[in-house]
């Protein structure tokens, strides 16, 4: 069974290819907006988590704080492409 | 034990060689992963740091000359740079879980056996030596002179109601320490009997076994007259604590949690000494017991 220090150190590496991967092929498909970049990001926080879970409680809280932060994130990036495109 | 002599006769060894050449002893080497020369919560900080000011200069730059794909990995690697710092060195949901389910029906049970026979003394850790032999607890019904240094044979027995003096009332219940097979895991950890280690070298050897059977980190032990306060970072059996001193309070101050009664017992042999827990706290992660020395065991 892995320990949770593991379990953090996964989700870290875990996070960190589907970031650089991201950054790889959005930038290969010449993507010049920051904020795709940032929603995807936002997205793939989560998709880490859930793929590394359960956490303890503790760790838990800390993830739904950092959750709730890239939850504001890819927000305010949709909010302001509706606006956008609204115009 | 040094890397390149025996841990038994302290010749030196090949780099090669399975057993010892001089007493033929079987060597056991110990992963090189264990010997950190920086705590995983320190690293984890550098770590963090790193990734987060790397990434800040990356984007700042980035963002200047007006390079996105950059100014996203510098954004990430701040994110990953965050979350590293952010994130706790935390312990095994599952496994702590796991022991509570197993542990703490068992020690229930010790709970009600001392309610029942209104037994309110102090467990004395009986000293034995040998290898895997694990001292046993005795709990005396009534306090007397014979009840405070039980004869260290009683370790020997299976018998739990024993009587350990010409009275009547020289009686009390002689347990297993419920941390007895962390004791047991400790002396396989350091291929050692804890009778052997050193005075002085005792903080040292529980830290390392601590640490690497994924228990405790940073125990230190301090000798006074005939006290030895030992304190740690718990860094599993953390939920099981919590609960025990809620739930099972005699067992907590008279015969000690799991990892209490196995330093206790771990003291009781290096020492060869009766033992009396003193009490322990539990503060967030930190544990401090306090072990009171009775007397030189006859053994």
């Amino acid at each position: 069974m892995r320990s949770g220090v593991e379990r953090v150190e996964i989700l870290l590496l875990v996070y960190a290819s589907l970031i650089f991967s991201t950054v790889l092929i959005l930038s290969y498909l010449t993507v010049s907006r920051i904020d795709i970049y940032l929603a995807a990001f936002a997205i793939e926080y989560f998709v880490a988590v859930l793929a590394t879970a359960p956490y303890g409680p503790k760790e838990a809280k800390r993830q739904m704080l950092m959750g709730a932060v890239f939850m504001i994130l890819f927000a305010v990036v949709v909010v302001e492409r509706l606006l956008e495109i609204l115009k | 034990m040094p890397e390149n002599s025996c841990w038994i006769c302290r010749s030196i060894i090949g780099l090669e060689d399975n057993f010892c050449r001089n007493c033929g002893a079987q060597l056991t080497r110990v992963p090189h992963k264990i010997h950190r020369t920086v705590p995983r919560s320190d690293s984890f900080l550098a770590v963090g740091i790193f990734m987060t000011v790397a990434g800040v200069i990356i984007g700042v730059f980035s963002f200047l000359m007006n390079i996105i794909p950059l100014l996203a990995l510098g954004l990430g690697a701040v994110f990953l740079g965050v979350m590293t710092l952010f994130l706790p060195e935390s312990t095994s949901f599952r496994a702590d879980r796991l022991v509570v389910l197993f542990s703490l029906p068992s020690l229930m049970n010790t709970e009600s056996l001392i309610e029942d026979l209104d037994v309110s003394s102090c467990g004395v850790y009986i000293p034995t030596t040998g290898f895997g032999v694990v001292p046993k607890v005795f709990l005396p019904m009534v306090e007397s002179d014979s009840t405070e240094f039980p004869q260290t044979q009683l370790t020997r027995t299976n018998r739990v109601f024993v009587t350990v003096g010409l009275g009547s009332r020289d009686r009390g219940i002689l347990l297993d320490p419920p941390g007895a097979e962390i004791v047991t895991a400790l002396e396989n950890c350091l291929q050692m009997d804890f009778a052997m280690v050193q005075a002085d070298d005792l903080g040292g050897r529980l830290n390392f076994a601590f640490e690497v059977l994924g228990i405790a980190k940073r125990v230190v032990v301090r000798v006074e007259v005939d006290v030895v306060n030992v304190e740690m970072q718990l860094v599993s059996c953390l939920e099981l604590e919590q609960r025990l001193r809620k739930t099972a309070p005699r067992v907590v101050e008279q015969v000690g949690t799991p990892i209490v009664s196995a330093v206790a017992a771990a003291v009781s042999k290096a020492r060869g000494r009766y033992v009396r827990l003193g009490g322990s706290t539990l503060t967030d992660t930190k544990l401090i017991v306090r072990l009171n020395l009775l007397e030189v065991g006859s053994i």
